[in-house]
């Protein structure tokens, strides 16, 4: 197996000199850009498997690097921001990044979710019937069932079609703004009240402790995030 | 002794003036009485003292107010060389003299607190946006270096990864360096809140700049790995008398700018000579040199020109705030051929 190449996006070269050095010790092929025009160019003209984004690049947002990747690839996207950068994070999250960690990060913790987007892509790439399994329940996309302990459960149409674009991102952050655009259409992003409710309904539905989630996470002042087995 | 002596003299001082200007006002009545009519006399006497209150508040202005009033029936007003007023338009003229004097003190008085007031509130704001703007600037220049550390401490501890001999001496060496980083910012921070406070005093000790220089350049050499950098001293420098510590920061400061905001490889030079009865520093790069629009902008504290965009714009701030505790000079100009140069001069002694 080769090794899967990850490019990685940040103007500051020490960030970029600890990160190469970890993931090639973690098997990782490394390859770098120093600003958004570099990382555009360096994505087309030899494709990595994920892209790992730091947003405040110096030529530009790094929304809108994500953006225009997303015009014609779906490579995972994994963005770099500093707290209180949340307003960027979720804009980042919601022109299509697949997830993003807070400077400063530990090594495994960013490992954890190259692995989850890569994993992920693999799955999307080669698509077809899917059964999700996490924490007891299983989610059967194929033939719209969800199952707890081997006991069918009974959603409402909303709710079965969040848990849907959940397990379909399973294991991925999902911001409220995609997920009311998904289940609500577009024009109700602002919603988050009656998304709390719904997600409330089914944590009652499929969590062992509705008050203590570990199926459906919560990503504070983001979204959720479907925790896959 | 002295100090005190002094303190008085302060104090006494607006009421010394305002009695001159009030003694100068008598020369001129006396001088023009004959051609004026008495509510003109009395209106010239308001001059002095609306500026005194104005000035130095109502304390002047009083004193200047009663002194005015009897002075003038002292020696324009019938029987002269008393205080006795024989007319009841002189006398009327005269309280009222004294009435609107007060009432204009007081006012102006008012007027003159306000105005401190607002000067006050203004500085306040003034510190309040330096304080965010600070913030904001550790907030994302101490992250940076913090997540290099970070990423390659938990890379080196983490258990199931393969390092080499090589890749476990490059992670060291980066949270080294970026430890020092850290340290510089720390540094400039101190400094930065030090000058916003005008508690900048340099500690002046002659010093040999061309030492001063080589050791910047060495504890930076991490950051100017791979760069052709050149230190030339022309001729014999003076001895410059200044801060140690905050000269090797302002010459760090030089160093790091040009080292952050141009082409990994390209070249620095340094060049130090005599010259205007100081020293002179000229620092050169070979980037894309800075426009003539942004240099003023680029000594004030958290700005940066529009195309660097790291770093916490504090650096050339902190380094212009030193140089000129020192009574020097921090410019900068074009390099010649491209590139742009940062030049500093100090004086000897």
């Amino acid at each position: 197996m080769t090794e899967p190449r990850v490019l990685v996006v940040d103007d500051e070269p020490q960030i970029r000199r600890s990160l190469r050095v970890a993931l090639r010790a973690n098997g990782y092929a490394v390859l770098e850009a120093a600003d958004g025009e570099a990382a555009l160019d360096a994505a087309a003209a030899s494709p990595p498997e994920l892209i790992i984004l730091d947003l405040g690049l110096p030529d530009m947002d790094g929304v809108e690097v994500c953006q225009r990747l997303r015009e014609w690839t779906q490579v995972p996207v994994i963005v770099l921001s500093a707290a209180g950068d949340d307003d960027v994070k979720v804009r980042a999250l919601d022109v299509g990044a697949d997830d993003y960690v807070t400077k400063p990060f530990s090594m495994p913790e960013l490992l954890a979710r190259m692995r989850v987007a890569l994993r992920h892509a693999a799955l999307v790439g080669g698509a077809g019937d899917r059964v999700i399994r996490a924490r007891g329940v299983e989610i059967d996309l194929a033939r719209r069932l969800v199952f707890r302990c081997g006991e069918e459960v009974h959603l409402t149409p909303t709710e079965y079609a969040i848990v849907k674009y959940l397990a379909e991102h399973a294991g991925r952050v999902v911001t409220h703004g995609q997920l009311l655009r998904t289940v609500m259409g577009v024009g109700y992003e602002d919603a988050i009240g009656s998304l709390r409710v719904f997600i409330a309904q089914l944590r009652k539905k499929l969590e062992a402790d509705p008050a203590r989630p570990e199926l459906i996470v919560t990503e504070p002042g983001v979204g959720y995030r479907l925790r896959a087995d | 002794m002295r100090n005190r002596s002094l303190d008085v003299r302060k104090e006494l001082g607006p009421y010394l003036a305002t009695l001159a200007a009030v003694g100068a006002t008598f020369v001129v009545v006396a001088l023009i009485e004959s051609r004026i009519v008495l509510p003109t006399a009395l209106l010239l006497y308001l001059m002095p003292i609306v500026l005194a209150a104005a000035r130095w508040g109502r304390g002047p202005a009083i004193v200047g107010a009663v002194v005015s009033v009897l002075g003038h029936d002292l020696f324009f007003i019938e029987p002269y060389g008393t205080l006795t007023v024989a007319r009841a338009d002189e006398a009327l003229g005269l309280v009222l003299l004294l009435f609107v004097t007060l009432v204009t003190a007081e006012l102006a008085d008012a007027a003159r607190r306000g105005a401190q007031k607002e000067q006050e509130a203004q500085f306040a704001r003034r510190s309040d946006e330096f304080k965010t703007a600070l913030l904001h600037a550790v907030s994302h220049d101490l992250r940076t270096p913090l997540s290099a550390i970070k990423a390659a401490a938990s890379g080196l501890r983490q258990g199931d990864a393969t390092y080499t001999e090589e890749d476990r001496g490059e992670l060291l060496a980066a949270i080294e360096e970026e430890s020092d980083r850290l340290d510089r910012l720390v540094r400039n921070l101190l400094e930065a809140s030090r000058l916003e406070a005008g508690a900048v005093l340099p500690r002046k000790q002659p010093q040999d700049v061309g030492e001063l220089v080589n050791a910047a350049v060495d504890r930076l050499a991490p950051l100017l790995c791979g760069r052709p950098v050149q230190v030339r001293v022309s001729g014999d420098l003076p001895l410059v008398l200044c801060d140690y510590t905050q000269i090797d920061l302002v010459l760090t400061n030089l160093v790091e700018n040009a080292a952050r905001h141009t082409p990994s490889g390209s070249a620095i030079d340094v060049d130090l000579a005599a010259c205007d009865g100081g020293v002179e520093v000229i620092v050169r790069d070979h980037g894309p040199g800075i426009a003539a629009r942004e240099r003023e902008r680029l000594f004030r504290p958290f700005e940066r020109g529009r195309t660097l965009a790291q770093g916490s714009g504090l650096g050339l701030a902190i380094a212009s705030g030193l140089v000129a505790a020192h009574g020097g000079r921090l410019g900068v100009t074009d390099a010649p051929g491209g590139g742009a140069a940062f030049s500093v001069w100090l004086p000897a002694g």
